[in-house]
């Protein structure tokens, strides 16, 4: 309630109200006096209004109650199953118990393990595919450096004999199809070799590298260890190797006779 | 729709008495606790101090609100309404009472006020004041009485009571000025006896 002059009159003693409120007072008391007077009445007008309030008698209340029923009978004295205090907590319980269960069951559940395998498959593939390309490159570098320290070696070997041919006697005449008959097999057993090499690289799928020479050969099978890129390529490589052989055979025989010599402490 | 049940002691009066009139009984019991014993005061203080014609008024109010709830208007304030209802309530028997016994506003002159005057001052200051105000009061005419109990004894503002009442604000003051003057002054003797008491 919004406060008024009468709460003033109660609250304030005479020199404390404003001008405001004197003005206002002015109706029904003009001086200092009069304001107590008016002072000590409302005080005990406020005792009497604050005493204990008689209350009327419950067979009044029960007479209502019977004019209550009476208007709107017993129908609306049933509430609404779910207003009911038993429901209400019945209904919170479940309510927790089920969201306890949920939280419970996604904080277990691991991870499908499925889904970590593909990640780590598809990861593995893609490393694999990596390294095999990698393998190609680092196979193929090397193979052209084994061609080109297999064509300087032929190309230092033939000077050698070159300048050996124009310094020594000539050879003995049967020498050469001796050599032949001797390097032939040799030869051809190298051939031999590599084609078996090649097959079995077909068989595993594992790629090498066969080599006239055999620490090219040795690094080659220390280093490569990539699977065959295909059989044709196998095939070439053993063409080349097999013409690169020929080319020596068809060396004269003091050539031959020195590279066979070559190859024997060589291997 | 509210699924958990808020307590009816949490509504206001204008949301008990829409409850009411759909049915709902414990509305009813809420608003009949709060305004019961002041509606059975003010009945008490307005119809001289008769305990049973109080509990009749109080009945036959409350009664109405059962029977009619629509009767009240929702945008009003509860507690103004009812004070005016019961304040033609009391209008109404006082038009009785006049009928009956031919006397101003059917308060006998000497009711109730004699035998509680006889023993005035065997009782303590504040009974003697008590009874004095009580009986200065009744003789006050109706529409200075009724400003005044509202303001002083029920409580209300002067705004509520200018609006139960449908009077402005500055007659209401002014009836509570000449109420509260004229009380202060029939009964200024108590103050004095009370000031020399002390002093």
């Amino acid at each position: 309630m919004a406060k008024d002059i009468f709460d003033s009159i109660l609250e304030k003693d005479y020199h404390q109200l404003s001008q405001k409120e004197l003005t206002e007072l002015k109706e029904i008391c003009q001086s200092e006096n009069e304001f107590n007077v008016l002072k000590a009445f409302g005080k005990d007008v406020k005792s009497i209004a604050n005493a204990p309030k008689l209350t009327p008698s419950v067979a009044t209340k029960e007479r209502l109650d019977e004019v209550f029923a009476t208007a709107y009978g017993s129908t609306k004295k049933g509430v609404v199953f779910y207003r009911k205090g038993w429901f209400q907590l019945a209904a919170s319980i479940v309510l927790i118990i089920g969201i306890g269960l949920v939280y419970l069951y996604t904080n277990n559940t691991p991870i499908t393990p499925q889904l970590a395998q593909n990640t780590i498959t598809e990861n593995n593939v893609d490393q694999s595919n990596e390294e095999k390309s990698d393998n190609q490159k680092n196979i193929s570098s090397e193979m052209e450096k084994d061609e080109l320290a297999l064509e300087k070696q032929s190309a230092a070997v033939i000077n050698e004999k070159v300048i050996q041919k124009n310094t020594t006697v000539a050879p003995i005449p049967n020498q050469k199809e001796t050599s032949f008959t001797v390097i032939k097999p040799v030869l051809a057993e190298k051939k031999t070799e590599v084609v078996s090499e090649d097959s079995e690289i077909a068989k595993t799928g594992n790629t090498s590298t066969n080599s006239l020479n055999k620490q090219a050969q040795e690094k080659i099978f220390q280093s490569y260890s990539a699977p065959a890129t295909s059989a044709m390529d196998i095939q070439v490589e053993s063409s080349k190797r097999t013409s690169k052989t020929s080319a020596l055979t068809s060396m004269n025989s003091s050539s031959q006779n020195s590279v066979f010599n070559f190859l024997v402490v060589k291997y | 729709m509210r699924l958990f049940k808020t307590s009816y002691e949490q509504y206001t009066d204008e949301s008990l008495m829409k409850k009411l009139a759909s049915g709902e009984k414990q509305a009813f019991d809420v608003l009949y606790d709060r305004y019961a014993s002041a509606l059975f005061n003010y009945f008490y203080r307005m119809l001289w101090k008769d305990k049973e014609k109080a509990e009749d008024f109080v009945h036959d109010f409350f009664s109405k609100i059962i029977q009619k709830p629509t009767s009240f208007d929702t945008s009003r304030s509860f507690k103004t309404w009812m004070y005016s209802v019961a304040n033609n309530m009391c209008k109404n028997e006082y038009k009785r009472q006049a009928v009956r016994a031919g006397t101003k506003n059917g308060l006998e002159d000497s009711y109730g006020i004699a035998s509680e005057s006889e023993n005035a001052f065997s009782q303590t200051h504040f009974s003697i004041f008590k009874n004095e105000f009580e009986k200065k009061l009744n003789l006050l005419d109706e529409k200075h009485r009724e400003a005044f109990i509202f303001r002083h004894i029920e409580g209300l503002s002067i705004k509520e009571i200018a609006d139960l009442l449908k009077i402005s604000e500055g007659t209401i003051k002014s009836r509570i000025f000449y109420a509260t003057k004229h009380l202060a002054e029939e009964l200024s003797h108590y103050q004095q006896e009370k000031t020399k008491h002390h002093g």
